[in-house]
């Protein structure tokens, strides 16, 4: 057992004498997580739980719909922020809706849109085309939408109020009725009514909450997504630093020392281990300081780490055991990183996946280590819950590294 | 005390006398085979105590096979080596501890320093500590470069490399040291250091193997020299014997007379 940390040692004492590696271990995920996580950050989420919204108005409209209208639009709060730009000329917020990407609806409330909803609702008819809500054709952005949703809702209780009173004049003015005309306070009856309309519906509706939160910080899925993928690349490491020794001669100079064969390979896969968990480890604890990664159990984020660093290293022995060369080995690595990397959910969320793609994406390290992650950084879950991915995990490099054991030639198969 | 007996295919019967030396290393019927291609062909010899034996032949001849069978690096197809009476078969990791081997290539950590290079194979020998660094020194200063010793390897020499390659092999004070062609690519003040270091180890009374393609390397070092080729041992024994083999008829001009006998035991066809 002593020789097998003699060359763990030696090999750790090696990378730690090479500052290039070091670099490549380290700083290049660091930069890339913070690279990636800022700048399509957006595409996972903005980095905080608040909708911001751009809205182009041109209110042409001298009477209350007008004001309402511009006055609902006003919202700042947590969840939801709309700023409105406004326009004198209709034509503009069209022009604006098309082709400034920054906005996001339009609106346009006509000259006379508040007489024509009273005079509708006098005439005890549903207005129509009073306010234009302009949007991109064929976009999945939810944002217009909302914009409507507000429009919609505003409207729905300026019509409702209005109805109501012109339902009393209508009352009033029947034969045999006697109002005191002076007593009847039309824009009193019509905001009460109004007001009802909107909001008499949300009292009566209780929200609540269930399970936990999804979040959306970027960087639980863009820290853990590139730590897996650069551990991944430690499979050059891991395999390159046993066939450098072969073509180097070092190799058959340890098989001719006093050194069991299972010493050797575990020596090996020691060092790459320690290697590879320290890289892991130092991403993460910069990704929890820096950016602030949201750790539901640690305890689990631990095994996971601890299994992703021990299944990479059973794989790296056993490419090794099956390629010959340095040569076959990198574009052999850089294939394999790159499809379970990308069908393993190391750029976005596994769990955006079809079902059956998670399951082919099982196939690789990746989707082992990500499964868990997100299930301790995104979806909140403990350390049960996520025990089967780190069960996973550590079968993977189990299996790797006995297969490995099988292949892998010592001796050479051809004369010296 | 042992009288060794060859069959060879070109020469006849060789007998190596009777001088009374004691046989440290036994090589007995060794048989390496890769597939259909047989590398090692029934190769016995034995080497005594303090002695270095050069094993020469051109190049595939099975040299460097038969080392890596006698180190124990590869397991041979049939046969046995025998160190100092411990069988490498039976015993493989006691023989290991007692044998050094100096590789054809520079087989060293080269982004370690020479000094932690040593250290490391002390380790794997089973060194303690303090007798690692003890002997480290020691074996630095036996190749002249104990005051490059925090240096690492990468910035030798390729001189200087081949000495710390042969001090790696020293590290653990073997008992028998076997060296395949250690002079290869240096120039001539480094080779003469590394003979002058094989003569003070021959002093020192360690049985060391030799290979190498320089005739006058052999003549110079070795008390038995063993020709072998396609496999076989050809001819083995003392640098007299062998030259008593030489015919004399033929390639009269030839300076050094090793060189001319193995020329005309192995013929001049190119072998890579």
């Amino acid at each position: 057992m002593k020789n097998l940390w003699y060359i763990a040692r030696k090999d750790l004492l090696e990378n730690l004498k090479d500052r290039n590696s070091f670099f490549l271990l380290l700083v290049m995920p660091l930069v890339l997580i913070t690279v990636i996580g800022f700048a399509v950050g957006s595409f996972f989420g903005s980095g905080s739980n608040q909708i911001t919204i751009t809205v182009a108005m041109s209110n042409q409209d001298s009477g209350f719909l007008g004001k309402s209208v511009a006055q609902a639009l006003q919202i700042n709060t947590s969840s939801l922020k709309i700023t409105v730009n406004q326009f004198n000329d209709p034509n503009k917020v069209k022009d604006e809706v098309a082709n400034n990407s920054n906005v996001n609806a339009g609106v346009v409330i006509p000259a006379g849109a508040s007489n024509a909803l009273i005079a509708a609702s006098q005439k005890g008819t549903l207005p129509k085309n009073i306010v234009q809500v302009y949007s991109l054709p064929g976009s999945n952005d939810a944002r217009p939408t909302i914009i409507q949703n507000i429009v919609t809702s505003l409207l729905t209780s300026e019509i409702a109020g209005s109805t109501a009173v012109g339902q009393v004049y209508s009352v009033c003015n029947q034969p045999g009725n006697h109002c005191a005309q002076s007593s009847i306070n039309t824009q009193t009856i019509a905001s009460t009514v109004g007001q009802a309309s909107a909001t008499g519906g949300t009292s009566a509706i209780q929200a609540l909450n269930a399970g936990k939160a999804t979040k959306t910080n970027p960087f639980d899925q863009y820290v853990p997504g590139y730590a897996v993928f650069f551990a991944l690349f430690g499979i050059n490491a891991v395999a390159g630093t046993i066939l450098q020794e072969k073509e180097d001669g070092t190799f058959r100079r340890l098989l001719i020392a006093p050194v069991q064969r299972y010493a050797l390979l575990g020596g090996k896969l020691l060092a790459q281990f320690i290697l590879t968990l320290a890289q892991l480890a130092v991403l993460f604890a910069v990704g929890y300081f820096a950016f602030h990664l949201d750790i539901a159990s640690w305890s689990a984020l631990i095994a996971l780490l601890v299994g992703t660093a021990f299944a990479t290293t059973g794989l790296g022995i056993l490419l090794v055991s099956i390629v010959k060369t340095r040569r076959q080995l990198n574009p052999i690595v850089t294939l394999v990183v790159l499809i379970t990397s990308t069908i393993g959910g190391a750029f976005f969320p596994l769990f955006l996946e079809p079902s059956w793609m998670q399951q082919i994406a099982k196939i690789g390290i990746t989707a082992w280590a990500m499964e868990g992650l997100n299930g301790v950084m995104i979806l909140g879950k403990d350390f049960l819950q996520v025990a089967p991915d780190i069960l996973g995990l550590l079968i993977y490099g189990a299996i790797c590294f006995l297969i490995a054991t099988r292949l892998f030639h010592f001796q050479e198969k051809a004369p010296a | 005390m042992q009288d060794s007996t060859f069959s060879t295919s070109k020469t006849g019967l060789i007998h190596l006398p009777k001088d009374g030396r004691q046989v440290d290393v036994q090589v007995s019927n060794l048989v390496k085979t890769f597939g259909k291609i047989e590398a090692v062909k029934d190769v016995s010899f034995t080497i005594g105590k303090g002695e270095i034996f050069g094993l020469l032949g051109p190049n595939g001849a099975g040299k460097s096979t038969t080392i890596n069978m006698m180190c124990g690096y590869l397991k041979p197809t049939s046969g046995d080596t025998t160190i100092v009476g411990i069988s490498l078969t039976k015993e493989p990791l006691k023989v290991k501890s007692i044998i050094g081997v100096v590789p054809q290539e520079i087989a060293l950590y080269k982004d370690l320093s020479s000094l932690e290079n040593l250290d490391f194979f002390g380790q794997l020998y089973g060194m303690p500590a303090r007798e690692r660094r003890e002997r480290s020194e020691e074996v630095l200063r036996f190749v002249g470069l104990y005051d490059r010793r925090k240096d690492p390897i990468k910035k030798f020499s390729g001189g200087m490399q081949r000495r710390i390659n042969m001090a790696v092999a020293m590290i653990h004070q073997p008992d028998f040291l076997m060296m395949d062609e250690p002079t290869v690519g240096v120039d001539p003040q480094s080779r003469e250091n590394i003979f002058d270091t094989i003569e003070k180890l021959r002093d020192q009374g360690i049985t060391i193997l030799y290979t190498t393609h320089y005739m006058e390397e052999a003549e110079r070092l070795c008390n038995h020299i063993a020709i072998m080729d396609e496999g076989h041992i050809i001819a083995m024994g003392t640098l007299e014997q062998l030259l008593a083999l030489r015919d004399h008829t033929r390639e009269v001009q030839r300076p050094h007379g090793l060189q001319e006998l193995f020329i005309q035991l192995t013929g001049k066809t190119l072998r890579d």
